[in-house]
């Protein structure tokens, strides 16, 4: 029973090869986790890490709040079941199960009542005494499974345990190891390349590729809204269909034309999400629907509207029984053709033929809409920002029949039409200068999401808690301006993320004979928190003195005082700039050749000291790029 | 019924008349699907399946049964004929001495192969008359022990080198790899300064020859390393995360596992010292006391010009005895060098 949380977690191998990137996620207590992806994405050594089987080159590792970084696997109170099984093949499987008590000297009655009450678990009371040679696949694989239970670990480790099995069996166990975790009531972490095995088992998936995470949610929400391509196409059998192409909006009217000839038609109300800027026909994206979403024409079919018409021809039909998958394709003159390929799930009662003409219906609910170039969602669960058409005139953005004052942080010239994001934490409802009808709430895991009908557009905000507005209702609206970006008028949000280049040095004590250790910026000198050197040498040892940092800290824990001479532990700097944002005013500092941004009510010309708390600066490694502390 | 059992009979329930390509399919068929299934450490079916294998390669080739088995009758026969020839060569002086133990006229040479009378007095001389036993007493405390160490010596290093990764692990191998092809006795010298050092007062004894065999013992780490190697690793992390230490996973999981591999090294560092007369002539000589020599340097003092004409049915005598224990030892443990022991170990 056992929360983990893993911060940050890199591996890196021989100081170059970065086999996990960047690894950030909090286990929760029960959890069953899955890790999936393709091999050689890193799932399996973040696994071992967790196991300690591997030292973790940077990043923390929590096991119910404590630091296990440095612990031996023995100590974390873990189990691991491996592929293989790695049962010591000269011993019992009643001495396979009692080798870690036996270990730990455990009393000879304990560890019989143990192994009796875990074999009685996994039915496997009647093989005690025999050797693993003489056990099928399963029963190994049972034994395992116990030899893990008997510890009475707070975390269940499994590394693919199924994939040396045969289908059935493999059917049989999944469920079995379900159960085991329903009744262990402990926390277990699954990898597994087998996105059925995820999909099944895990309350939640995290999928992996090249060392990286690239979306860690639940079965159901990865399979509904992938944030990107791999996801999309890794999760769910047969794959999703993918066709390049554009959007175009045109009034009312947004169309998909896709590259292969086809185009699926839709309103603005059923593709909102998507943001404008795309919608301009040039903007590369990838259409995606699942087989699942497409359906053969019937006349008996329901349409409300939801259901976009298109024709393909058939190319190759697989007659499952209980359901019919057709391989066909959106250009009619092209049916075996990978461009313009479709696969759709249709009723086993479907009767089609190779060469035949279908007229087939694609979802406008449940498609997916990807940039071709960052292949990441642009039609996402909770949309990143509205990107509206704006016009400034003389310090006013004006947009949809709505006026906002622009503070004088804002500095801009007039213009007509620009695009402009208003990020979806910059909207705020209940009071302002906009007004907006309240088209309707989603709720998304317990976030309200409003969509606001502005004028011809469909604007977002995200709120917490009970939901204050309801559909129909007419809300004032504001725009926090610290967050706006006009990219065509050099206007940006800002950034309160401080980035500072330098280094890490050590200073003889004068007196005594010890070290002192300083981050250096420039010349000034911070000094460094006693865990935060701790994890720099674990990582790097002595080569950190070579190795070019960045420090990184936000711009809220910064606190501003007049300079001060002789001060230490501090930043000096002068005031460059000074953004006034009605609400709050950020000043930018220039402090040893670099640029801080913080919230300070000061003039321009001001010499100020920074205090930047040292707990609160993440260290780079600016050489490999990876967190270190 | 094992499946390979199976495909044995499959091949040897085939008919004559059928072809070799039908041959050629039913054995491959099988062997391919045993691939999915089978273990990869179990080495014996992996050597049989490539057998199996090799023999369909073969008959793929042949056109007609007929053709082929007059090949293989031929091949046999060849390669028959040539380690016959070998053997008799090789057996023939041995088989000389061991007669020639039993011969009762005295003198060096005899003119006939199998003596004109048989006695078993050089034996009897050999135990009554001679220091042999107390020769044979020294030898085997100097091989059971220097055999002790080294084995344990030989084991711990191969199995560090296997699984302890360490920075100099690469340099230390090659360096061992490379000191290791120079002849043993080039160190002659220096090992005999150094055991002055080492024992002043006693560097001519038993002790010395211990620490000689036994120091440079882990230099041949190789084979077992080579073993550890097939042993999986993932062994050793159960292991480790079942609690176990280092010790404690060498001691309990791995050597038990390691039965052919220990008992391999065993009867190599028990042969060395027990055959060795290089490093022995030298460390003793000049030993006054005679008792004190090993077998191999005590015997051959038998072989000097003076001694040859009386001692030498003795002489073979000693040879049989001193070769028995070996010659047991081998003949009851050489299945474990053959021997695969991970069955079972991973997925199967």
């Amino acid at each position: 029973m056992a929360s983990l949380s893993l911060k940050h977690i890199f591996k890196v191998y021989d100081g170059k090869v970065k086999a996990v990137n960047d690894f950030c996620m909090d286990i929760e207590d029960k959890e069953f986790i899955v890790f999936v992806g393709p091999s050689g994405c890193g799932k399996s050594t973040t696994l071992r890490m967790i196991a300690g089987l591997e030292e973790i080159t940077a990043g923390e590792l929590r096991i119910d709040d404590e630091i296990v970084n440095d612990f031996e696997p023995k100590d974390r109170n873990i189990a691991m079941v491996f592929q293989n099984y790695a049962l010591y093949p000269h011993m019992s499987v009643y001495e396979n199960m009692a080798f870690a008590l036996r270990t730990a000297h455990e009393k000879k009655e304990v560890i019989h009542e143990k192994v009796m009450e875990a074999a009685a678990i996994l039915g496997i009371t009647e093989y005690l005494e025999r050797k693993p040679k003489a056990l099928s696949g399963g029963q190994r694989q049972r034994v395992a499974l116990g030899r893990a239970i008997v510890r009475n670990p707070k975390v269940f480790l499994l590394d693919e345990p199924l994939s040396n099995l045969d289908a059935k069996l493999r059917a049989a166990m999944r469920s079995e190891i379900s159960r085991l975790h329903e009744r262990l009531g402990t926390t277990f972490i699954y990898v597994t390349h087998d996105q059925v095995e995820a999909m099944t088992m895990g309350t939640r998936i995290v999928v992996m590729k090249d060392g990286f995470v690239q979306q860690i949610d639940t079965p159901v929400n990865l399979y509904k809204y992938p944030d990107n391509v791999f996801v999309a196409g890794f999760i769910g059998t047969p794959q999703m269909n993918f066709f390049d192409g554009t959007v175009i909006k045109e009034g009312d009217d947004v169309t998909f034309n896709l590259d292969c000839g086809a185009s699926v038609g839709m309103k603005y109300v059923q593709a909102d999400k998507v943001p404008v800027k795309y919608m301009d026909g040039n903007h590369k994206v990838v259409f995606g629907i699942r087989p699942d979403d497409v359906r053969v024409k019937n006349d008996t079919n329901y349409d409300d509207g939801s259901w976009a018409p298109a024709k393909a021809v058939v190319s190759v039909v697989e007659v499952l029984g209980g359901e019919t998958l057709i391989y066909a394709n959106l250009n009619l003159n092209t049916p075996d053709a990978e461009e313009g390929a479709i696969i759709i799930k249709a009723s086993p009662d479907t009767i089609v033929r190779r060469g035949d003409v279908l007229d087939i219906e694609i979802s406008r609910r449940k498609f997916h809409v990807f940039d071709k170039e960052t292949e990441m969602s642009i039609r996402k669960r909770i949309p990143e920002a509205s990107y509206i058409r704006a016009n400034v005139e003389d310090g006013k953005l004006t947009f949809e029949g709505q006026a906002f004052e622009m503070p004088s942080a804002v500095k801009c010239d007039n213009a007509t039409d620009v695009e402009t994001v208003i990020p979806i934490s910059a909207l705020t409802l209940g009071a302002g200068a906009g007004k907006a009808n309240v088209q309707w709430v989603e709720n998304v895991e317990g976030k309200n999401l409003y969509f606001l009908k502005v004028g011809d557009l469909t604007m977002f905000s995200l709120e917490e808690g009970e939901a204050r507005f309801k559909a129909g209702d007419i809300v004032d609206f504001d725009i926090d301006f610290t967050k706006v970006g006009i990219e065509a008028l050099g206007v940006a949000p800002i950034n309160l993320t401080n980035t500072l280049d330098g280094t890490f040095t050590k200073e003889k004590d004068k007196s005594r004979k010890f070290y002192n250790f300083y981050m250096n910026v420039g010349t000034a000198k911070l000094i460094p928190t006693v865990p935060a050197c701790e994890k720099i040498f674990a990582c790097k040892g002595s080569k950190i003195f070579r190795t070019p940092l960045e420090y990184i800290f936000d711009a809220s824990v910064v606190t501003v005082t007049p300079h001060e001479e002789g001060a230490t532990d501090v930043l000096t700097g002068t005031v460059s700039e000074i953004r006034d944002y009605g609400f709050v005013r950020y000043a930018t500092i220039d402090t040893e050749g670099q640029k801080v941004v913080a919230a300070y009510d000061g003039a321009v010309g001001d010499q100020v000291d920074l205090h930047v708390p040292a707990e609160s600066i993440v260290i780079k490694d600016k050489s490999i790029d990876i967190i270190i502390a | 019924m094992s499946e390979k059992d199976i495909i044995m009979q499959t091949e040897l329930e085939t008919p004559v008349e059928s072809t070799a390509e039908e041959v050629v399919e039913e054995i491959t068929e099988p062997v391919q699907e045993e691939k999915v299934v089978e273990p990869l450490t179990d080495w014996s079916k992996i050597d049989e399946m490539e057998r199996q294998l090799e023999l369909s390669k073969v008959t793929i080739r042949k056109k007609s049964r007929i053709g082929m088995r007059f090949r293989r009758i031929f091949g046999n026969t060849v390669g028959q004929v040539i380690l016959t020839v070998l053997s008799i060569l090789w057996v023939v002086p041995l088989f000389y001495l061991i007669v020639q133990s039993f011969r009762k006229e005295p003198g060096a040479w005899s003119p006939t192969f199998f003596p004109q009378e048989w006695t078993l007095d050089n034996y009897k001389r050999l135990f009554t008359e001679t220091e042999f036993p107390r020769w044979y007493g020294n030898t085997l405390l100097i091989a059971v022990c220097s055999c002790l160490i080294t084995t344990l010596f030989v084991l711990a290093v191969a199995y560090a080198f296997s699984r302890v990764k360490f920075k100099a692990r690469k340099p230390i191998m090659n360096v061992m790899l490379i000191l290791g092809m120079f002849p043993g006795f080039m160190s002659m010298t220096a090992v005999y300064f150094l055991l002055k050092i080492l024992l002043p007062d006693n560097y001519q004894s038993h002790l010395s020859l211990i620490i000689v065999y036994s120091a440079g013992a882990a230099m041949s780490y190789y084979v077992a390393k080579g073993f550890f190697d097939t042993v999986p690793k993932s062994l050793d992390e159960a292991a480790r995360i079942d609690g176990a230490s280092r010790f404690r996973t060498f001691f309990k999981v791995i050597l038990p596992l390691s039965k052919s591999i220990i008992i391999y090294t065993i009867l190599i560092s028990f042969v060395a010292p027990w055959c060795d007369y290089i490093f022995v002539s030298y460390i003793m000589a000049g030993v006054p006391d005679i008792g004190m020599y090993t077998v191999s340097l005590g015997m051959y003092k038998w072989l000097e010009r003076e001694m040859i004409q009386q001692y030498f049915t003795t002489f073979c005598a000693a040879a049989v005895i001193v070769a028995t224990p070996i010659t047991i030892l081998f003949m009851f443990l050489q299945k474990y060098y053959v021997q695969g022991v991970t069955g079972g170990a991973v997925k199967g």
